[in-house]
């Protein structure tokens, strides 16, 4: 029996993730870091908070992994499992069992889509232990010094049935993300999609208009994400109409009032 | 103050079938209504039981009227009584309790009480000129209703009650939707858009754009010198409207309700009406148009130009104007949205372009809207060009409203509970 092994550089962050600070997250993220503190980022889909890390993992020089959490994920797919091949049986080690091992920044997105009894194998990892027991193996892991835990959460739709358990959600430090203001907000999506100002200042306010919505027939409003594809097609020659139909209208909602309403409100923006 | 079913022991004892429906639909109603309209609601099952026209009758009115209420609230109650009283000297309980059937799919395609109590009164002048038409034209009214408005529907059964005043059969399938003048004049009484299959669409648009609710309701729009009102903060718009030009009746509603909305967005105090003549007031009223409409084309360019386009549509039709100086106000209404657009008139010119060159530092102001209107309003006195009131008010700008708000203002506040 062999362990697969991995090289560490691999998960480097090699060029520096353009972030917008829109507070004082940087310090605070730092601050967390320094003592090791496990993270939670809180807030709406699409507003910076992959981004974010990335970002803090290349400024702390950090190699990060990140795990995009879903129903079917099992225990194992976060710790790892034996595999078998010709040569007989390998344990290989499972992105949480790796990251703890390199002294990696482990990132689990949307961690409320994975079963609870799933979560809880995060709970040594995240106390005073910083220990991840494999099981299955026989092995007790002691998370490497640099070693530290991120989840994101979506407030948002969490549903009764989906939310995180109180003895999970108190092992974390918290920091709320959301959509930035308006000018930091158009900063962005100038940045990112190569729109000039102007245009991503119009984005940014078609954006604020179906957060209007939001709670009135809209469960979520136009993410920063979305605003950047807008701004891409448009810089792409795309008509700005069928750039934010296609974009900002049509992924958020199938109610076609909705849509019907927000094609119009896009409309109000372009003379 | 609390309602119970048992303090109805005395009358639902005679009345087992009754008191059965009730047990079912008494909880729904408990939901819907108030213990003052719950017992509005149980009062009259008791008095269309002392009515003797069967229990059927009691029946339907029981199953039926939560779900009126839920549409038009509960105030309804009694009107819809009153109704059934008086139709009681006219017709058989059968036809009244067809009316009772129609109650929830009028109260939805009306989408308004006070436009619901315009249905009962129809109803009972209906049946005091054409009492055989009122079954079968009881029995189609969904598919009425949702094609016509209120007055459409008034119009087209006059037409048939008239037609067929001596001629029972030929009446009886006129109502039934059967001959061809009935489907003909169906087909023109028939507007573009009903208010009631956007007015979801419309909340929706007015919310995004704004960012708070208004209230909007549907005004029996009937006779043709109809303007949108704004009256207690809520927005009255017509029951339905016909496509303009190139412009679908659902645009047309967002033109209004979104000018309207800019009155009550961009306006902080009232104009005072003192010493003013009710024209001058008309002029004052259209440079305070020209202000709302100009900050709210700040902030959206798109709406601003589907006002302009609902603007210059009747331009062209110059020769049909009452008065010479309905069209050059026309004109003057588009040049005050648009700086590029001109006109061979020197003293309206240097007029339009002095509001351009105020405009943006003075956009908050409502007064410099008064000394505006004044101003075009004593330019056209000079001249002795200022056409009457009657011709005034008629201005064919289809979106704008009768600028009541203007001198009636009152103070809007988001957290304001209507
Ligand atoms: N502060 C920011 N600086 C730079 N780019 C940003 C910022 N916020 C958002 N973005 C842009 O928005 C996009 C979406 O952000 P990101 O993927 O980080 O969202 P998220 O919050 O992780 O969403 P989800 O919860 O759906 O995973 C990024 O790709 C980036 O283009
Ligand atoms: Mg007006």
């Amino acid at each position: 029996m062999s362990d697969i092994t991995v090289d560490s550089k691999q998960y480097l962050v090699k060029e520096e993730p353009y972030y917008e600070p829109v507070g004082n997250e940087v310090a605070l993220y730092e601050a967390a870091y320094n003592a090791r503190m496990p993270m939670m980022l809180k807030g709406p889909t699409g507003c910076g908070k992959s981004r974010f890390v990335e970002y803090m993992a290349y400024k702390l020089g950090r190699p990060l992994i990140t795990v995009a959490c879903n129903e079917d994920m099992t225990a194992s797919d976060l710790v790892g499992r034996f595999l078998l091949d010709k040569d007989g049986t390998k344990w290989q080690d499972g992105p949480l069992a790796n990251a703890a091992r390199i002294g990696a920044i482990c990132y689990l997105d949307e961690v409320v889509e994975a079963r609870q009894d799933t979560t809880v194998v995060i709970h040594p990892l995240t106390d005073h232990r910083r220990t991840l027991p494999l099981d299955k193996k026989g092995e007790l892991i002691e998370a490497h010094p640099d070693f530290q835990l991120v989840i994101s959460y979506n407030p948002g739709y969490q549903s009764l049935m989906k939310d995180l358990k109180q003895s999970t959600k108190q092992r974390f430090g918290g920091l709320d993300f959301d959509y930035p203001e308006e000018s930091i907000e158009t900063a962005i999506v100038a940045k990112e999609s190569g729109v000039d100002k102007d245009i991503a200042a119009k984005l940014v306010q078609i954006s604020h208009r179906a957060r209007n919505l939001k709670g009135h027939g809209l469960d979520e409003g136009i993410s920063t994400r979305l605003l950047v594809y807008a701004g891409q097609l448009i810089s792409k020659g795309i008509d700005p109409l069928a750039a934010c139909s296609m974009t900002m209208v049509t992924p958020l909602t199938d109610d076609p009032d909705m849509r019907d309403t927000l094609d119009a409100a896009v409309q109000t923006f372009f003379s | 103050m609390s309602v119970k079913l048992e303090d109805y022991e005395d009358f639902l004892s005679d009345v087992p079938a009754i008191r059965d429906v009730l047990e079912g639909t008494f909880h729904e109603a408990a939901r819907t209504m108030s213990p003052t309209g719950l017992e509005n609601y149980l009062n009259g099952a008791k008095a269309l039981c002392n009515l003797g026209r069967g229990n059927d009758l009691v029946v339907t009115y029981l199953q039926e009227m939560p779900l009126v209420v839920k549409e038009c609230g509960e105030d309804i109650i009694e009107d819809c009584l009153t109704a059934a009283m008086k139709l009681s000297s006219m017709t058989s309980g059968e036809v009244i309790m067809l009316m009772f059937q129609s109650l929830p799919s009028a109260a939805r395609n009306l989408g308004d009480a006070q436009l619901l109590r315009g249905y009962l009164t129809f109803i009972h002048q209906f049946a005091s000129t054409a009492a055989r038409g009122l079954r079968p034209m009881l029995n189609h009214i969904d598919q009425l209703l949702t094609k016509l408005t209120l007055s459409g529907l008034r119009r087209w059964a006059t037409f048939g009650a008239q037609a067929y005043r001596r001629d029972f059969d030929n009446l009886v399938t006129y109502f039934n939707l059967e001959s061809a003048d009935s489907k003909a004049m169906l087909q023109k009484e028939r507007r573009g858009v009903l208010f009631v299959r956007i007015q979801r669409k419309l909340n929706f648009y007015l919310r995004a754009l704004w960012g708070r609710d208004f209230f909007v309701r549907p005004t029996g729009a009937d006779y043709t010198d109809f303007r949108p009102y704004i009256e207690h903060r809520i927005l009255h718009v017509p029951d339905a409207v016909d496509n303009v030009g190139d412009v679908s009746g659902l645009d047309l509603y967002r033109a209004t309700a979104g000018h309207m909305a800019s009155h009550m967005c961009y306006s902080t105090a009232p104009i005072s009406a003192e010493q003013l003549s009710p024209a001058q007031m008309f002029f004052i009223g259209m440079l305070e148009d020209a202000r709302v409409e100009y900050e709210a084309g700040m902030e959206f360019p798109g709406l601003k130009k589907l006002w302009m386009s609902l603007i210059t549509m009747d331009e062209e039709n110059q020769e049909k104007a009452e008065h010479e100086t309905m069209p050059v106000l026309l004109h003057i209404a588009h040049m005050l949205m648009d700086e590029t657009v001109t006109i061979d008139d020197e003293q309206i010119t240097a007029f339009v372009k002095k509001f351009h060159n105020e405009i943006q530092a003075r956009q908050d102001d409502n007064q410099f809207s008064w000394h505006m209107g004044m101003e075009l309003f004593h330019l056209f006195a000079d001249r002795k060009a200022v056409p009457s009131l009657r011709i005034l008010e008629r201005i064919a700008i289809p979106y704008r409203d009768d600028n009541r708000y203007v001198w009636e203002f009152e103070e809007f506040d988001f957290n304001t509970e209507y």
